[in-house]
């Protein structure tokens, strides 16, 4: 797989407006690890030229689990204070954002208007 | 009390000025601001009794399925409160029997038929003649049928939340409330325990309630349970199966120290009607709730 995990879509109660694709969790040594660029918190703007917009969880999925071996990801980042919170959701590895730092606005980190183009190969 | 056995001295105060603010009582925040779950569970449960492990259990349970958590204003309303947050959150619409014409009579209506309801205790505590609790109760339901039409009518979830935070801000509207709630309890108990008296069918849960010394029909319920709420006790777990049942909604609740049984999540009622809304609740003990919010699925690419 990819390597990443993701929140978000038009069908999450999430309570701001925002039904965007977010990345929650970046597994060890997976993929998008070992590329190093894909940050926890990262918003998804499109997968292989197809933009993320307006879908429910599992579209989102869906478009991801049939991206092929090669994967181009527009993203746009979000800075990271330089001691910022570090959470962790339960399964024993450190670091990573809290899930709420991902998606509250109140509790954001500062968005950055930076795209960042990725492209890598998934392990299948 | 027990809780802050937990927590450093620092976060009791930060919570205090939070619950109690600085000014009049009129805008204590009864829902605490949202933080990430698993960050709060860490600060509630250190250490490694077989206690906090069951509850660091359990709280990762729920964030697999909700980001944060409030914490809830822990007298003895906190089931009414955390309940009420969460329809009124995520209302879009007036249940169907806030829509019926004769709803406001409804304590009219009852005080007519059964004399004993002029022994109901309000939350001000103050003798009241059967006038005053008609016209008291009435009041009530009218602030809660207001409320739940205003919020329902808001379009956007931001302002949607900000209403719901903006109601339970505000101390004397908020009680008004749960009285509301309670007598909508009643009024259900009276309506149940009337039915299985003429042969109808009714919730095993309606056994429950009435089989209990305490309450062996509405009026003993209303003298020796529902009249207690907010003051000396909060809802015993068969009341929350009256509770949802009065609201017409389904309650979820995750009961962490029943993780790893089947009752980690329990949903009252327990058979619950499908186009009933579902709200969820966390309780570590059944004796406190607070509420999850941002539901949100996360999957692994």
């Amino acid at each position: 797989g990819l390597g990443f995990n993701i929140v978000g879509g038009t069908d999450q109660q999430y309570i701001s407006n925002d039904s965007s694709i977010y990345v929650s969790r970046i597994k060890k040594d997976g993929a998008a690890y070992l590329d190093g660029r894909l940050q926890e918190g990262d918003k998804i703007l499109s997968v292989n030229g197809r933009a993320l917009k307006d879908l429910r969880h599992k579209d989102a999925v869906e478009l991801f689990r049939n991206a092929g071996c090669d994967v181009t990801l527009k993203i746009q980042r979000r800075l990271q204070p330089q001691n910022g919170p570090v959470g962790h959701r339960g399964d024993g590895e450190s670091g990573g954002l809290p899930l709420a730092a991902v998606l509250v606005p109140g509790l954001a980190l500062a968005a950055a208007a930076v795209w960042i183009l990725l492209r890598y190969r998934q392990r299948m | 009390s027990e809780e802050d056995m937990y927590r450093d001295a620092e976060e009791i105060e930060r919570e205090r000025v939070l619950l109690c603010g600085t000014s009049s009582s009129e805008y204590k925040l009864s829902i605490a601001p949202e933080m990430d779950i698993m960050e709060y569970c860490r600060k509630e449960w250190r250490g490694n009794t077989p206690v906090a492990k069951r509850m660091r259990k359990g709280y990762e349970a729920v964030a697999q399925k909700f980001a944060s958590i409030r914490r809830v204003r822990g007298d003895n309303y906190c089931a009414f409160r955390a309940t009420l947050f969460q329809a009124l959150s995520q209302a879009t619409q007036l249940p169907s029997w806030l829509q019926s014409e004769d709803f406001t009579m409804l304590p009219e209506n009852l005080l007519s038929k059964y004399d004993w309801i002029k022994k109901w205790q309000l939350k001000q505590k103050l003798s009241r003649n059967m006038g005053e609790i008609s016209d008291e109760i009435k009041d009530c339901l009218i602030l809660l049928r207001k409320k739940w039409k205003n919020i329902s009518e808001i379009k956007g979830p931001i302002e949607k939340q900000e209403a719901c935070d903006k109601l339970f801000k505000n101390e004397e509207e908020e009680y008004s409330l749960y009285e509301a709630l309670k007598f909508l309890m009643l009024n259900t108990a009276i309506e149940l325990y009337n039915d299985d008296k003429n042969g109808r069918r009714v919730p095993v849960f309606s056994w429950l309630l009435f089989a209990r010394d305490t309450s062996r029909n509405p009026c003993q319920l209303m003298h020796n349970h529902l009249n207690h709420i907010g003051h000396s006790g909060g809802l015993e777990q068969v009341e929350m199966f009256l509770l949802a049942y009065a609201l017409q909604y389904t309650i979820q609740v995750y009961r962490l120290y029943k993780y790893s049984t089947d009752e980690f999540i329990t949903l009252y009622p327990n058979d619950p009607e499908e186009d009933w809304p579902v709200v969820t609740l966390i309780t570590e003990d059944d004796r406190h709730y607070n509420i999850p919010v941002r539901m949100c699925q996360e999957t692994m690419l």
